[in-house]
């Protein structure tokens, strides 16, 4: 297998926002803000990163049958740790995303990994397959968090640039679907 | 290595085996960042207290003390310098925010005067609700200074003296509330800080002027529109202070609103209190006595004079953004009340 090619699909060509429409959920949610997108899109890294060296390692111990119920433990016991390891060393950011990191678990993007790809490949085209996923999953993040940062609250990263009310729809759960909309739009143009 | 066949047997051992490790590796994560995390907690509830009270030289957190309020508990956390109170920070709540629970850190002088709040946890719309923390507006500073005997902790547009964040009026609102929370517990840790809404009793008393009699006992019905109203007769020795009327209309956001109506000899409206609605949380129920001063406008009117209707439909009163027909149907019982009290007939 083409290892670059397994890498950079999940960044434009298979990115799991814009084109395989996976986990809008946290992605509509978390992305009030660029920060706030990233972190986001990095604790969800981590998340298919591991999750998929272990599916990869124990698919052929899992019977078929129970692989879902196994995959899925395997999923919440490392957002546990996201989720318990930003608690203790990174506080504030897990203020911020507090709601959302449990929810990693039922993002169908980390069990839509570990179903379609680490289960029927080999450890290290897992590893790949995960990073360059879980990239293009930040990527896209904070990409959206920055068009709606830009738009509705005239800043980027937390830098004010524009002391004026910005366009307050964009913060709103309302603007999250617009600027997905354009997003989206872009990246089909880019893919032809 | 040959994929596993779904034998009952496999599937068991596999479940058994990987819930297995994941438990014991998630018990294992848990005792490390146990410590950590409890560390981290105590230092945003230690930075909070410091910053809303004035230099102190103890450790408040090992002086805590709690008091029970509905709803929950407040925790105070004395600040002392030289053995001398300087201040209390008191960690307050209140589950009327836009998305649930807001918890704040409430800084007070031992006279009651508020010295700075510092919101500990929320969550509120980022880029609206959140800029109620210190740090992402200038909404807190108007508490600092304020002794709220002599300071009403309420937005403006509901009779206060707090400028609300634009857009966010129900964070702001709830903000209020958790200050006022606070500060009424630290002044007398036995003040009435639920919302209930008045027993009958409580209501007559509060809506008619000075009488001595017991209204309740002398409660007598009146027909008006073939419905049948109870009012209760206020009397100081021979003279008739007035009458409190119970009215409603059916025509509330969400079934009946029951209220109590005072009225004096000439006709002229002495209270309103509410006595029953199911009106919606944050918006309906600022008609209650406790949340607004919406009441406060039909106090002292002379219905036969005045239309008392909000200013859209032609009358006087200010309705409540967001609950136009709440605020409709409470005009509309207050009405009815005055047509009671003059055409009624006596059953």
């Amino acid at each position: 297998m083409d290892q670059a090619k397994n890498f950079t699909k999940g960044l434009i060509r298979e990115n799991p926002v814009f084109i395989l429409m996976l986990g809008l959920c946290p992605a509509l949610g978390t992305t009030t803000s660029a920060f706030n997108g990233m972190g986001m899109g990095l604790a969800t890294m981590f998340v298919v990163i591991m999750s998929n060296i272990v599916v990869s390692l124990i698919k052929n111990f899992v019977p078929s049958k129970v692989r879902i119920p196994c995959y899925i433990v395997v999923i919440a016991s490392f957002v546990t740790i996201v989720d318990l390891v930003m608690a203790a060393f990174m506080s504030p950011l897990h203020e911020q995303l507090g709601l959302f990191i449990p929810l990693i678990v039922v993002n169908c993007f980390v069990l839509g990994r570990a179903e379609a790809f680490a289960s029927k490949n080999t450890l290290w085209s897992s590893i790949i397959d995960g990073t360059g996923m879980g990239l293009g999953f930040t990527l896209a993040l904070t990409l959206l968090g920055a068009s709606r940062e830009i738009l509705g609250s005239n800043a980027i990263f937390g830098f004010q640039f524009l002391q004026a009310d910005g366009m307050l729809v964009f913060v709103l759960a309302p603007g999250a679907f617009i600027a997905l909309g354009y997003l989206i739009a872009l990246a089909n143009k880019l893919n032809k | 290595m040959a994929k596993r066949e779904s034998t009952f047997f496999n599937m068991v051992m596999a479940l058994l085996v990987i819930t297995f490790i994941a438990s014991a590796s998630l018990g294992f994560i848990y005792e490390l960042t146990k410590e950590p995390i409890e560390a981290a907690r105590a230092a945003k509830k230690n930075n909070a207290i410091r910053s809303v009270v004035p230099v102190f030289d103890n450790n408040p957190s090992e002086e805590e003390y709690r008091i029970e309020v509905s709803g929950g508990e407040l925790v105070f956390y004395p600040a002392k310098k030289d053995g001398e109170l300087v201040g209390t920070a008191v960690e307050t709540f209140t589950n009327r925010g836009f998305s649930g629970e807001i918890i704040l850190m409430v800084g007070l002088l031992p006279d009651g005067t508020i010295h700075g709040i510092e919101v500990l946890e929320h969550k509120e719309t980022p880029g609206l609700g959140d800029k109620m923390e210190s740090d992402k507006s200038d909404f807190s500073v108007q508490f600092e200074g304020q002794n709220p005997e002599d300071f009403r902790l309420r937005l403006r547009q509901d009779g206060g003296d707090i400028d609300g964040i634009t857009a966010t009026t129900i964070s702001s609102r709830a903000y209020c509330e958790a200050v006022e929370l606070a500060w009424k517990v630290y002044i007398d840790k036995d003040a009435d800080v639920s919302y209930e809404l008045p027993a009958k009793e409580e209501a007559i008393d509060r809506v008619l002027p000075g009488f001595a009699n017991n209204p309740v006992m002398e409660e007598f019905q009146v027909v008006y529109e073939g419905k049948v109203y109870n009012l209760y007769p206020g009397r100081r020795g021979r003279n008739f202070t007035g009458t409190a009327v119970e009215s409603w209309s059916e025509s509330g956001y969400i079934g009946n609103i029951r209220l109590m109506v005072g009225f004096n000899q000439e006709g002229i409206i002495t209270g309103v209190e509410v006595l029953e609605h199911n009106e919606s949380a944050n918006y309906g129920d600022l008609i209650e006595n406790a949340r607004s001063d919406f009441y406060k406008q039909f106090v002292g009117r002379d219905p036969s004079g005045e239309v008392l209707k909000i200013r859209e439909d032609g009358g006087v009163i200010d309705g409540i953004s967001g609950a136009t027909v709440t605020a409709r149907a409470y005009c509309e019982a207050v009405q009815t009340a005055y047509e009671v009290y003059t055409r009624g007939e006596r059953n």
